[in-house]
Formats: structure tokens, C-alpha cells, sequence
């Protein structure tokens, strides 16, 4: 699924950030990178939504090497991925409900499909009742599983979060995404 | 594009327009200004072209004819002048008529033309050719003294030329003008979208995360490009058929331009070409403005 062949990446101001990196990781499993902070965890998953490019090394994603996709193609590998940033990236003039939907307007689902899949992920995350609301109207936690609910919602093949619960305190953190198994 | 998501960019073109008052405002009232002053200055070349145009049908050339010509060559010779390319009418003047006019600028002096009455009159027939398009006035005039029973032919030669000069100069001063307000207008919008796109990064960044295509970013924008350009086109239009219209008819009563003999197009005459230019100016303004001001957001 995710698969890294000796992947370095060097920033333009020197910095290593990621060094010769090989790794796999199969369908259905369940990964974890722990590391200290700036040891490049981010810049790992930057390489994998091609946000950045690799210094060297090859990535391949769901079979295809991703290293010579054509910009043009960028978003539909994104589209293949549900991701939860650590900042979680929600747009704050639309409602929940609004920001999970945008997911869907842009891969064009239709009206109809938006209008039953939406409500069915709000629900498992627990944020049925919160649809309307605005995302400077939730907290921390709530923020994260709209962002979340937005990550699942177009049935992804994987989904990647960087640091989700490194603003929340320690006590959800894993309860959040026992669901997602 | 299914219909949901071409709905969606329309709407969010116009929601981006009504949240970005400010903005909105000051590419509107920019562009109103250079498509006023373009439509102005458009005005002002057709109205020449209009006026150029009258006066090429009055300038003319006056063909005589040989004094042993019959009236049946006469009527031949005229046949033969119409069939040319370029001839706007063919008129006779006989050769009282032209004693007759002879003798009223010379009212004064009755006697001076008395004694070439009748058989003695020394004037010769004509015709007064006048021109659809000044441009060919030599070649016309060199085929017509090829006719038979031509005698000569007078013409002013100088007058057709500063005309055409005239008009051609007028003509590119009006091109120039346009591509100069063109330049202002794209980059004045160009900079208000961008504001407006500035201020909207972040909100562009997430779309291009969460798997957006750049054109999907774009149509809102350029939607919103569109929108302000058709309102600007639409009031412009507006303003300048009021301000051309109440200039007409003031120009039209003076007395001044009443001796000169021509009139001007009303604004009707141009309006079907000035709506369609405006509309797809400010269309396209709007389009390569917001395309331009996105490039560098999104690249991510």
C-alpha cells in the first residue's frame, strides 16, 4: 500500500530531514512513527502527499511509484488518502457539516449521495448535533473529529494523521480512533 | 462536470463576491472607469468614421462631357459610370444648369453671363459622381476618362487625402487607447483578486490537501471575476448610453454643427456592438485577472 525505497529528503537550507528511509506498510494495517520532535515525521508524510518531493529514493503508493507524477495528477493521489492534520486544517467559514461536505463537492459526488453520506459520518464521530455549528464553536477534540469525519467521508484507502491528538489532552487520544479499525 | 459541483462554483462566485465587499467594490469601480473611458473614446471613433463616411458621399467628381456627344451617348455614358465598383450616385447637370448656377454666384452681376444663352451657352454637360469609399477615387477616376465622349474630369484630390489620413490616424489612436486601458484594467483587477485570494490562502491550501484540482480552485474565482465584470460592463453601459446620449442631442441643437451638415450616430446604432464588446471584455478581464492572481497559490 505504502511502500518507501530508500528515501532521503534534504531541505534546500541543508537540513536532513528524512534519511534513507525504507519501509512498508500493508492494507489494513495499523502504523505508528514515534519520534522526537523534528526528526522528520511530518516531513514523511509531506513525501507521501507529495507536497514535498524526495532528494532521492523512490515512493510507491497503492502500487504506483509516485516520485514522476505529473502535477496534474497530485490531487487525485490525494484523493486516494483521508488525512487529519495536526492543525487540522478545517475551513472556518463553513459549518460542520459544510466542511465535510466540501470533501465531497470536490471529488463531484452527487447531491444525493452528499445528503446521506455526510449526516452517516458526522454520526460516527459523534457530531450529529453539532452539524451546524462553526469550527471556532468547538473544541479541540470536536475540531479534530470533524476533521476526521472529513477524512473518512469519501471512503479513502487509507488514512493519515499527522500528531491528530497532540492537542488534546492525553486522555482521548486513542479512544477517538478505536473506530476507525 | 455533474451539474452538483458546477452549481457549487457558480455559488461560491457569488458568495465570494458579496463577502468581499470592499474588494468587489473597487475592481467594479475601476473597471467601470476604463470601459467608460474605452466606450468614450469608441463612441467618439464611430461617430467619425460616421461623419467621414457622410462626407466621402458628398465628395465627388464632376465628369464633363464633349460637346458632340448625343443624348443617347449621355445616357450610355451614366450606365457605364454606375456599373463601376464604389459610385454612390450619378447625377446629370446640363449645361443650363450649369449656367444656372453660374449665374446665381454671379447675382450681382446679371449681364456678365447674358450673352451665352441658349445657343451660345459655352458650359458643357456633366454628371456629379459621388463615392461610397474615397480610397478608389483615383482608380474610378482613371476608368471613367477611359469612357468614351469623356472630356475631363475635376476633383478634389486633396481634401479625399487629408480625410483619409484623418480617419487612419483616428483609427489607431483608438486602438492604442484600448490596449493601454486593457493593460490597466487586467492590472488592476489582477491585484483586487489577488487580495481577495490572499486572504483566502489558507482556505486554498486545504482544498489542494484535501484533493482538489487547481481549476476546481479557480472557477469560484474566476466566477467572481466574471460576475464583477458583467455588473461593471452592465452599468457602464448604462452611464454612457445616458451622458452619450444627452451630449448628441446638445451637439445636434448647436447652430455650429447644424451649418457643418452632418449628424451623429444615436446611441442605439452602437449599442448592440459596445453591449457584446463590454460583456466579453469584462468577462475576459475578470477570467485572466483571477487566473493570473491565483497562479502563485497553487502551487502547493
Amino acid at each position: 500500500m505504502i511502500e518507501f525505497k530508500n528515501v532521503s529528503k534534504v531541505y534546500k537550507t541543508g537540513t536532513e530531514a528524512v534519511h534513507n528511509a525504507s519501509f512498508t506498510i500493508e492494507k489494513g494495517e495499523f502504523a505508528f512513527l514515534v519520534g522526537q520532535s523534528g526528526s522528520g515525521k511530518s516531513t514523511l508524510i509531506k513525501l507521501i502527499l507529495k507536497e514535498e518531493e524526495a532528494s532521492s529514493g523512490n515512493i510507491i503508493i497503492n502500487g504506483k511509484d509516485i516520485t514522476f507524477l505529473k502535477p496534474k495528477r497530485v490531487p487525485y493521489l490525494r484523493r486516494s488518502m483521508g488525512v487529519v492534520f495536526q492543525d487540522f486544517r478545517l475551513l472556518p467559514d463553513k459549518t460542520v457539516y459544510e466542511n465535510v461536505a466540501f470533501a465531497m463537492y470536490i471529488v463531484k459526488a452527487t447531491p444525493k449521495h452528499i445528503r446521506r453520506q455526510v449526516p452517516m459520518v458526522l454520526a460516527l464521530v459523534g457530531l450529529s448535533n453539532k452539524a451546524k455549528m462553526y469550527p471556532n464553536q468547538l473544541s479541540g477534540g470536536e475540531q479534530q473529529r470533524v476533521a476526521l469525519a472529513r477524512a473518512l467521508v469519501n471512503n479513502p484507502s487509507m488514512i493519515i494523521a499527522d500528531e491528530p491528538t497532540r492537542k488534546l489532552r492525553s486522555r482521548y487520544s486513542m479512544g477517538d480512533y478505536a473506530f476507525i479499525k | 462536470m455533474r451539474y452538483n459541483s458546477f452549481t457549487y462554483l457558480i455559488v461560491e462566485g457569488f458568495k465570494n463576491v458579496m463577502k468581499n465587499k470592499k474588494s468587489s467594490m473597487t475592481s467594479l469601480v475601476t473597471m467601470i472607469c476604463a470601459m467608460f473611458l474605452f466606450g468614450a473614446f469608441f463612441a467618439m471613433g464611430q461617430n467619425i468614421d460616421e461623419i467621414l463616411r457622410q462626407v466621402q458621399e458628398e465628395q465627388g467628381m464632376q465628369v464633363f462631357i464633349k460637346r458632340e456627344a448625343t443624348d443617347e451617348d449621355i445616357k450610355n455614358l451614366k450606365d457605364e459610370i454606375t456599373s463601376l465598383n464604389g459610385i454612390n450616385t450619378v447625377v446629370f447637370k446640363s449645361k443650363q444648369e450649369a449656367l444656372d448656377s453660374m449665374k446665381e454666384s454671379f447675382k450681382d452681376n446679371p449681364d456678365v453671363f447674358a450673352a451665352y444663352e441658349g445657343e451660345n451657352n459655352i458650359f458643357p454637360d456633366s454628371y456629379i459622381v459621388t463615392l461610397t469609399d474615397l480610397s478608389l477615387a483615383e482608380d474610378i477616376q482613371n476608368k471613367i476618362l477611359q469612357f468614351e465622349y469623356v472630356d475631363e474630369i475635376t476633383s478634389s484630390n486633396l481634401t479625399i487625402d487629408t480625410l483619409m489620413r484623418i480617419a487612419k490616424g483616428i483609427n489607431i489612436a483608438i486602438l492604442v487607447i484600448f490596449i493601454l486601458l486593457l493593460l490597466i484594467a487586467v492590472t488592476i483587477i489582477t491585484n483586487t483578486i489577488k487580495l481577495t485570494v490572499h486572504a483566502r490562502r489558507k482556505e486554498i491550501s486545504i482544498m489542494k490537501y484535501v484533493g482538489a484540482t487547481n481549476s476546481f480552485i479557480r472557477w469560484p474565482f474566476m466566477v467572481e471575476g466574471m460576475i464583477i465584470g458583467i455588473i461593471s460592463a452592465s452599468i457602464t453601459i448604462v452611464f454612457l448610453a445616458g451622458i452619450y446620449s444627452y451630449l448628441v442631442s446638445k451637439i445636434q441643437a448647436s447652430e455650429a454643427f447644424a451649418r457643418l451638415g452632418v449628424s451623429l450616430l444615436q446611441f442605439t446604432d452602437m449599442a448592440q456592438v459596445i453591449t457584446i464588446v463590454f460583456l466579453i471584455l469584462g468577462m475576459g478581464i475578470g477570467i485572466v485577472g483571477s487566473r493570473i492572481s491565483m497562479k502563485k497559490y497553487l502551487e502547493v
